[in-house]
């Protein structure tokens, strides 16, 4: 199995930022999610918590994929026995940290999901993490299975927000909800990646947006605690 | 229905009935204002007098209640906390 380069040459280093990035934001909700759960003890912020973790944490194993192949792109200019053996210790490499990213991203995003779904049965939750396994084993090979399996939880969890905002027609629910579906969005172009590397392009400044809106959130969040008076 | 008030509910209650007033009220005010029993408002305030978000004082021979500099940090942090639980439906 070889992980392919799905990103332009040009836009390897953003991209990097970008995932640096998405890692700060998630761990940033993971953080501040915790530290409302040690003064309410609610039970819900700590599952969010752990749940945002296992997404940033995802993103670190993204950005070490990354990393490495934007080091190996510096200096593997040219191919040769030492090159060789560089690039099979490479493929082992990001072939693991894609395995570890897509296997925490879809944890996260199944506890994130379970969250907003109430008390489920065992023989779901088995059946949920047989699905999980299944498409890490072959996001490797098949990189759309990770994007489309990321979808599915994605559209799930911006639904259960739209409602939310139904209900209590908060505005940062609203923004919340609509930062979800445009990282939903994203994922439909990064499962394309394989027709062309404008779709991973388009799937990462999209992916962008929407954890932007999320940061924007909770500094919104942060600003409203201490202006109402 | 409205769903009972949790404790960090009540907390947040008495803290904004203070606030509310300018940072100083008399405890027959609070109880009111908080909804609560006097033996519920007296655990209450045993504990925020503890913690030191509010203390006591003594003004043309009446009883008042201050918010601290400390308690209003307090109270800006639960409603930080509220706006989050409602932002994500928790």
């Amino acid at each position: 199995m070889i992980y392919l380069k799905h990103t332009l040459d040009w836009f390897q280093f953003p991209s990097l930022v970008i995932d640096l990035f998405s890692f700060i934001v998630l761990f940033l909700i993971g953080l501040v999610s915790l530290k409302y759960y040690k003064l309410n003890k609610n039970k819900k912020s700590l599952y969010l918590s752990i749940s945002f973790s296992f997404i940033a944490l995802s993103f670190l194993f993204k950005l070490l994929t990354n990393v490495a192949m934007f080091y190996d792109d510096l200096i593997n200019p040219q191919i040769g026995i030492q090159t060789l053996q560089i690039i099979r210790e490479y493929n082992i490499f990001s072939n693991l940290t894609f395995t570890i990213f897509a296997f925490f991203n879809l944890i996260g995003l199944y506890l994130l999901y379970k969250l907003y779904q109430g008390k489920q049965t065992s023989s779901n939750i088995f059946l949920m993490s047989y699905f999980i396994l299944i498409s890490t084993y072959f996001s490797n090979s098949n990189y759309y299975i990770f994007h489309l399996t990321s979808l599915i939880f994605l559209i799930s969890i911006s639904a259960f927000y739209w409602k939310k905002y139904s209900e209590n027609l908060f505005i940062n629910t609203k923004l919340l909800a609509l930062s979800f579906s445009i990282i939903s969005a994203s994922q439909i172009f990064f499962i394309f990646t394989t027709f062309g590397k404008l779709f991973y392009l388009a799937g990462e400044i999209i992916q962008l947006g929407g954890y932007a809106l999320l940061l924007l959130i909770i500094t919104h969040i942060q600003k409203n605690g201490k202006k109402k008076i | 229905m409205e769903r009972k008030r949790s404790r960090t509910d009540i907390i947040h209650d008495i803290m904004m009935s203070i606030q509310n007033k300018n940072g100083r009220i008399k405890p027959t005010h609070l109880m009111y204002k908080a909804n609560l029993s006097y033996n519920q408002m007296n655990s209450y305030l045993e504990e925020l007098l503890e913690k030191e978000f509010i203390e006591k004082t003594i003004e043309k021979k009446s009883n008042y209640l201050l918010m601290t500099d400390k308690g209003f940090n307090f109270t800006q942090k639960i409603r930080e906390m509220k706006d989050f639980e409602k932002t994500f439906g928790l």
